[in-house]
């Protein structure tokens, strides 16, 4: 049931994410692999809001990434649309893992912490499997490339939440949870 | 000689960073107040953990714009 909280989680973290996406990208090569991998800031915020408030975060983060990639002239929609959904399925495969191990956003525990390290990187390679083999077969990239964008964005991705998320989970998790709008209930 | 740009961004950036530093202080030395304040407004809540990550996205743009002037994405 939608209602008037649960647009506002969407809106709040579309309008976080937006200036975010559009401009919070840092290319940071990787040594022996031509490509460089983007330090993507804006995942570590619609992650954290994934955790806290379920799907309504993660639709934040995919309104805010369609939004910005339709800034990049260059991209197609097809680009725009295979990105924006990568970064919608991304977070809720962290959520997912969280479910499944039985784990909390506080990230208080030892069980937390392995649903966080295990769950961030299984959650980055399934989107960067998405986004590239995708786009391999719009023929945006080629079979030679593939392994090498996989790989970038599952780097990228995975150090980009961790080490902008890891902060905001312990730090203000333990307000979030006082609010109605939190997921888990203990 | 810095250019006028980038003396200009550089103080803005730095203030804003300043004020973010000031009110961490803030909320550190008034944590039992605020909570006591939740207790009989819950809104409150909201408005610190939406302000705090505002606070974190203006340090990451921050960074991210001093990235991409090292990347080249950015010149002054």
């Amino acid at each position: 049931m939608v209602d008037a909280r649960k647009v506002a989680v969407t809106a709040v973290t579309a309008g976080l994410c937006l200036p975010l996406a559009l401009f919070a990208i840092i290319l940071v090569p990787i040594p022996g692999l031509p490509a460089a991998s983007g330090f993507w800031i804006p995942a570590g915020f619609y992650f954290v809001m994934t955790l806290w408030f379920g799907v309504w975060g993660a639709l934040g983060g995919h309104i805010a990434t369609f939004l910005a990639m339709g800034y990049f002239q260059g991209f197609t929609l097809q680009v725009w649309a295979d990105g924006a959904l990568g970064d919608l399925i991304a977070p809720l495969v962290a959520l997912v893992a969280f479910k499944l191990m039985g784990a909390r956003p506080e990230l208080k525990n030892r069980k937390d912490r392995i649903a966080w390290l295990v769950g961030v990187p299984i959650a980055s390679l399934v989107c960067g499997l998405w986004v590239h083999t995708v786009n391999l077969f719009f023929g945006v990239i080629t079979w030679p490339f593939w392994w090498v964008g996989v790989l970038t964005y599952f780097i990228g991705d995975s150090l980009a939440v961790f080490i902008v998320g890891t902060p905001l989970l312990r730090s203000l998790t333990s307000y979030v949870k006082q609010s109605p709008m939190y997921i888990w209930r203990d | 000689m810095v250019s006028y740009t980038v003396l200009f961004i550089t103080s803005v950036y730095a203030m804003a960073a300043a004020v973010i530093a000031i009110d961490f202080l803030e909320r550190r030395a008034l944590k039992e107040e605020f909570e006591r304040a939740v207790k009989s407004k819950s809104s409150l809540l909201y408005l610190r953990v939406f302000k705090v990550l505002m606070e974190a996205a203006v340090l990451w743009l921050i960074v991210a714009f001093f990235g991409q002037i090292l990347m080249g994405w950015i010149s002054l």
